[in-house]
């Protein structure tokens, strides 16, 4: 399990590890102002490409069918979106039975806790995902969880969507820069993605950007309007 | 689901064609798998060494067990009760089942149904003086097996009361039993006593399930319904297959194709459909069952048990153009269940999926199998309705998302659902509210939101799209227009007004 010691990546977030994945048994803190589920779902995405398992808790509101869109296999996914007071214990018993464990602390987490918690993915060989959206609806703020990850995963500014305009069009593909920086990573790597592509995928940008040159904007498909 | 199951007792001595009152034992490795009535009142027992029975009964013939004459000799009851009621479904040679309604009504009730079948089965077996078939009727397979060995019919919401003077080892799982055993918890009804959720915490999923049938709770009744697409492998021969062998290996691998496909769509077979059709245009379609789902072997013998059963009966076609072949080999998976109920049964789960489904199995004992849930994107117009959660392992009712939703947004679909609606207004540019006029009009145009106390600048909106929903239903009808908003921030929303009001059904996080 532990064979090569990382929990490989696919799609266009492997390349910004090194080693073309997640070093297992470390903390992976994701976060942004906006697009962080969006980040999140390809994370778990790349991550369950092989085979993995993943467990999200304390997230409510995750789009099921913009998960599906972004490839993450449903029937890998196990969602505790309410774990309630017992938070802590559904998170342990998380990261014993998959290798990508999304938390999102519901109140600030008590360090001992924290560091219980991040040496269990450590002995397990997992990767524990810590959600910090920023603000937003979603109500989880960061800097709940008290300790310092070991990767940090973050949308950066400023996201621009296309294919929406006034009174036409949809939403179709957003522009946005990410930014992966922390401990164990030597330089840090930024990449512009397509994220959510057309299609829903994350898209490396300078793909999308090539066919945006050569006329209609990406992702919006004639008779996109539906209905 | 109304059952009709019809026991063939002793079976394996009667297809060795042998009375119940010869003294038979049927043996199989040194040990004693089936007994007939006369070496039964001797004293010999299922599982008595060889030695052992002898000993008790002097005069005991032993036969070696043969599988496959088991299933051809039973393939005559098969075609008989068949012959009076379709989709009958066999669980082993012996044993078969077949739902009773709709029968019923058409033969006057399920009394005369079960005089019926009972009757057609005893013509087909053709050994003199053979153990009679009975017939039984209950709620679901497993309690209508038990009632055939009864021969009673179980009135409809009796079977918890039925099955609690029965000893736990007749929920099939020995391990479970000895535990049970060593409890103090010796009848399926002392075991129903215990609640739902302890059983499920402590001894985990499958005896969850064993839990379920010792209540007489029918077996999940959505497996009844039929996949909408089936999954199921064919294969032809040209020139006709003549010898049972051919086609038993040409099934192996249909068989190892038909689990992979299962398998990848994580799902576990419990009803299989093997149709066989020859040369001279006779076809052979039968149903097999197993509670525990179907591995590729497994599906391979069944198709085999019947091919021993079926080819020898197949009349032949005329000399000069030789004996009638097997044509055409069809195999579907009838129905099937998710894959992790029966992880404990199947050898191929990897690593990561068993670690994965004690994990699951741990949840459910700390928060309860209603807290556990697995992602299901249904048919639907409202994002909450399309992205469905339902609890781990259940198959999902919801309607179908193959079929065409009007109205319903191209991908990608937002990231973020606010199950609780966020409620928002929307003003033009002249300060207006805006709105929708009953002809899906719009009054103005989004100029700026108030969301979650403070205003945001719109610089981009797509709608109205419109749907009455349920219309033909006065209390959950409903008409609203959904429309798509970008803020300055290039946050991007998806709302709903109904009725003037606006709100935020989900976020494009």
């Amino acid at each position: 399990m532990a064979a090569a010691g990382f929990l490989i990546v696919a799609g266009p977030l492997g390349g910004l590890f090194s080693g073309g994945g997640i070093r297992r048994g470390s903390v992976v803190a994701v976060s942004g102002a906006t697009g962080s589920m969006s980040l999140l779902l390809a994370l778990l995405a790349g991550a369950m490409a092989d085979g993995s398992w993943a467990g999200v808790t304390g997230v409510p509101g995750v789009g099921v069918e913009a998960a599906t869109q972004a490839g993450v296999p449903l029937s890998r996914l196990i969602m505790v979106p309410q774990p309630g007071r017992r938070w802590m214990q559904v998170a342990a018993v998380l990261v014993d039975a998959v290798d990508v464990a999304v938390v999102c602390p519901p109140a600030r987490c008590p360090p001992g806790e924290a560091r219980r918690l991040a040496a269990r993915a450590r002995q397990r060989g997992g990767v524990l995902v810590v959600y910090q959206p920023a603000g937003g609806l979603a109500g989880c703020p960061a800097g709940l969880w008290p300790d310092a990850a070991d990767v940090h995963l973050e949308v950066t500014g400023p996201p621009s969507w296309r294919g929406l305009g006034q009174g036409h069009g949809v939403l179709g593909c957003r522009l946005v820069g990410v930014r992966l920086a922390g401990r164990r990573i030597g330089r840090e790597q930024a990449a512009r993605l397509w994220l959510p592509g057309a299609d829903g995928r994350a898209v490396p940008a300078y793909e999308v950007a090539r066919r945006d040159r050569a006329g209609s904007p990406p992702g919006v498909a004639a008779g996109a309007r539906a209905g | 689901v109304r059952t009709l199951a019809v026991w063939c007792p002793d079976w394996p001595v009667t297809a060795m064609g042998f009375a119940a009152s010869v003294p038979v034992a049927v043996v199989q490795g040194g040990q004693v798998v089936a007994v007939s009535a006369a070496a039964r009142r001797a004293g010999v027992v299922r599982g008595q060494r060889r030695g052992e029975a002898v000993g008790r009964c002097p005069g005991l013939v032993m036969v070696a067990r043969d599988a496959a004459r088991e299933a051809r000799v039973f393939e005559p009851v098969v075609a008989a009760v068949a012959a009076l009621v379709p989709r009958v479904e066999v669980t082993r040679p012996g044993l078969l089942a077949l739902p009773v309604r709709g029968a019923a009504r058409y033969f006057g009730g399920e009394q005369r149904l079960r005089d019926l079948v009972m009757q057609a089965a005893r013509a087909a077996v053709s050994v003199p003086g053979a153990a009679a078939p009975v017939c039984g009727v209950a709620d679901g397979r497993f309690a209508a097996a038990l009632a055939a060995r009864r021969a009673v019919i179980v009135p409809a919401g009796e079977s918890g009361r039925f099955l609690a003077p029965f000893p736990v080892t007749v929920l099939g799982q020995p391990e479970l039993a000895g535990l049970l055993g060593r409890l103090g918890i010796r009848t399926v009804g002392q075991f129903a006593d215990l609640p739902a959720a302890a059983v499920l915490a402590r001894f985990g999923l499958l005896a969850a399930r064993a839990h379920a049938l010792a209540r007489g709770l029918d077996e999940e009744p959505l497996r009844t319904v039929t996949p909408a697409g089936e999954l199921a492998v064919v294969t032809g021969f040209d020139p006709p297959a003549g010898q049972v062998g051919q086609v038993a290996f040409a099934a192996r691998l249909l068989a190892v194709e038909l689990a992979g496909l299962l398998a990848a769509r994580g799902l576990a077979c419990t009803q299989l459909r093997v149709e066989i059709g020859a040369s001279d245009g006779a076809q052979c379609s039968r149903l097999w069952h197993a509670e525990d789902g179907l591995g590729a072997q497994a599906m391979a013998e069944r198709v085999r048990w019947q091919l021993d059963g079926w080819l020898p009966t197949a009349p032949a076609g005329p000399p000069s153009e030789g004996p009638a072949g097997v044509t055409v080999l069809r195999l579907a998976a009838g129905q099937t269940v998710p894959a992790d109920r029966q992880l404990a049964l199947w050898g191929e789960a990897t690593g990561a999926d068993v670690r994965a489904a004690r994990g699951i199995d741990r949840l459910r004992g700390m928060l309860g199998a209603d807290a556990v849930l697995a992602g299901v994107v249904r048919g639907g117009r409202d994002p909450a309705t399309r992205s469905a959660l339902v609890p781990w392992g259940e198959p999902d009712s919801g309607q179908s998302v193959a079929l065409p939703w009007p109205g319903r947004l191209p991908a990608p679909a937002p990231a973020l659902i606010h199950r609780d609606l966020v409620p928002a207004q929307v003003l033009d540019a002249a300060g207006r509210p805006v709105g929708v006029t009953g002809r899906g009009e719009i009054t103005g145009e989004p100029a700026r939101l108030w969301l979650g106390g403070r205003w945001q600048d719109i610089v981009g909106w797509g709608g109205p799209w419109t749907a009455d929903e349920r219309w033909w239903d006065a209390g959950t009808g409903r008409r609203r227009a959904r429309f798509q908003l970008l803020t300055a921030g290039q946050a991007g929303y998806l709302c709903a007004v109904e009725g003037g009001r606006w709100w935020i059904e989900a976020a494009y996080d």
